[in-house]
């Protein structure tokens, strides 16, 4: 782990004197220069709504992207189980190259064999807050409500599990940026509790497949935010963009930069099957 | 129209990267003033019944630069104001405070407004915060649900969204819907039928963001109107998406006869409360080193 904190420390500042390529290396290594990053992302957000370009915060703007289109995003996206909930005949791993993993969900099963429920975070202040029971007064009742929105945990539930096993829905804002060391997009994640409360980055480890946590799947800090997210390491996502290319060109197809982050998207959904974001594209008809 | 319509509220989901922004905003410009500061929120379509509608508080809402929110999504302007003690931020008069930002709410078509007061404890990273929707209340109004599709033609309306969003429009909490000869027509303002961008989920009613337009409307007609809630994300590509979840309602407008308004959030017990966020976790670098053994 120190090792991995010196080693980011000298990709950040190797990433920020390097300069950046100009020429296309896509289709040989599978790494983007920013320019591609830019137009793999337009066409994420054209295609995908639920995705949006993102400003980086004051003093972590990256100066090889414009000030508007620094990361993109999507939040909201649900997570409805946690990894260890899910029965093992559900995922089926396939090493493909390197000790990467894909990660198959097979679809639920009727009923899962253990549910883990997590406890939501709760802070030690919470003891503090105040109580505002006497204030209630001034408040009108609402009528029109059609249900307490507040309490999803409870009241959405999911209709076809059984009552025992109801899930704590989460809910992950997911983003990508550019590495500029690694010259490829990176995934970082932050997740809520049922009730909108965000969780530490260990909590968020149950929700990485077991393979990936604390090795591919470690807590950094966000390059466009400066926070501590956790994050799926880009030393491999070059390679196994190569992988992809070499695949279509077997097939007799071209792989284009603008797919680039779909690919990315749906190798990665494999390192968190549960979290259902959207990367909604038919690659072989494109 | 026997059926009494309700709304689904919003949850609100404040980006931990706001908590952030503002932690530095008020050591180093805000410091002690406690005016309203202008922040904005958005909220989408979404296609996960489970989940309630949820607004979103983003930090670029924080930095004034102009932002993007993802297409087909909704703009909310409202205000945040910070307090200095937490005895301050308990005694906080939260009906005057929901009247004010809500102020506009039947004037100006900002129905949409909402107010995030905080007290932001610096030392430890733990925010107090609480977020108002200001709503004008009124009693229960009769409705009757319909399939979209028996009363429009959705290819049709599909092209009109797409050609908003094509035009680089930003879209507004309603725009007024016209059919004419090639398919209907959107305008900014009321009509005889309504269409709105609808956070809530669920087919059997709307989301909260109604309530106002309901309000607002009721000024100008009479008895009642019709709305075609669009439940699904829309993109300027018609091709890119369907009117799959979207619901068309036929609701009787509501009589305003006092300005009356409510909204505090629930809290996470559901109750009338504020919550409270600990970034320690995230933010502490005390902490974070630990973590990081």
């Amino acid at each position: 782990m120190v090792s991995h904190k010196i080693g980011n420390w000298y990709r950040s500042v190797a990433g920020a004197f390097m300069s950046q390529h100009k020429e296309s290396q896509f289709l040989e290594s599978g790494k983007l220069t920013p320019e591609e990053f830019l137009v793999a992302g337009d066409q994420l957000v054209h295609r995908c709504p639920t995705w949006t370009w993102n400003s980086s915060s004051p003093g972590y703007e990256q100066k090889h992207l414009p000030i508007d289109k620094q990361f993109l995003i999507t939040r909201g996206v649900p997570c409805r189980k946690r990894i260890s909930s899910i029965g093992e005949n559900e995922i089926e791993e396939k090493e493909i190259e390197d000790g990467w993993v894909v990660a198959e969900t097979l679809g639920p099963k009727e009923e899962p064999d253990e549910i883990i429920i997590s406890k939501p975070q709760i802070s030690n202040e919470e003891e503090e807050i105040p109580d505002l029971a006497d204030l209630q007064g001034q408040e009108l009742i609402d009528e029109n409500a059609a249900e307490p929105a507040a309490l999803f945990g409870n009241n959405y539930i999911c209709a076809e599990e059984p009552v025992e096993a109801i899930m704590k829905t989460r809910v992950y804002d997911l983003s990508v940026t550019y590495d500029t060391y690694y010259q490829t997009p990176r995934m970082w994640l932050t997740g809520y509790d049922e009730h909108m409360n965000p969780l530490a980055p260990e909590m968020m480890f149950e929700d990485i497949m077991g393979d990936y946590a604390h090795k591919t799947v470690t807590i950094d800090r966000h390059p466009c935010v400066g926070n501590d997210q956790v994050s799926i390491h880009p030393c491999n996502h070059a390679k196994m963009m190569k992988h992809f290319i070499d695949m279509l060109e077997s097939n007799g197809a071209q792989a284009q930069v603008h797919h680039a982050i779909f690919v990315f998207l749906k190798f990665l959904s494999s390192v968190v099957p549960t979290i259902e974001y959207d990367f909604t594209m038919d690659l072989s008809l494109e | 129209m026997a059926n009494k319509l309700k709304f689904y509220n919003f949850t609100s989901a404040i980006d931990v990267g706001f908590w952030q922004v503002l932690a530095k905003k008020k050591l180093e410009e805000i410091k002690l003033q406690d005016d309203f500061i202008g922040i904005f929120g958005y909220y989408s379509p979404s296609q996960h019944q489970d989940l309630p509608p949820l607004f979103h508080v983003v930090p670029d809402s924080l930095i004034a630069i102009e932002s993007n929110i993802p297409h087909g999504s909704i703009k909310a302007n409202g205000y945040l104001k910070i307090f200095n003690t937490l005895e301050e931020f308990k005694n906080a008069d939260r009906e005057k405070l929901l009247a004010e930002a809500g102020k506009n709410v039947l004037t100006d078509g900002n129905q949409n407004a909402f107010i995030l007061i905080v007290y932001a404890d610096l030392k430890s990273y733990v925010f107090y915060y609480w977020i108002a929707f200001p709503m004008i209340n009124f009693e229960p109004v009769e409705y009757s649900i319909h399939p979209l599709a028996d009363h429009f033609d959705a290819d049709k309306l599909k092209e009109a969204l797409a050609a908003k969003l094509q035009r680089g429009e930003n879209l507004s909490a309603f725009l007024g819907l016209k059919r004419n000869d090639e398919g209907y027509e959107l305008l900014n303002g009321p009509s005889d039928i309504i269409c709105f961008i609808d956070p809530a989920p669920k087919h059997d009613f709307p989301g909260a963001p109604l309530r106002n337009i309901l309000s607002y409307i009721s000024q100008s007609h009479s008895r009642s109107i019709d709305v075609v809630a669009i439940k699904d994300l829309i993109s300027s590509n018609p091709n890119n998406f369907s009117l799959g979840n979207s619901q068309y309602y036929q609701i009787t407008l509501p009589e305003i006869n006092e300005v009356k308004f409510l909204g505090w959030e629930l809290n996470a017990k559901g109750k009338l409360g504020p919550r409270v966020v600990d970034l320690r976790p995230q933010l502490d670098p005390l902490i974070l080193a630990q973590s990081a053994v």
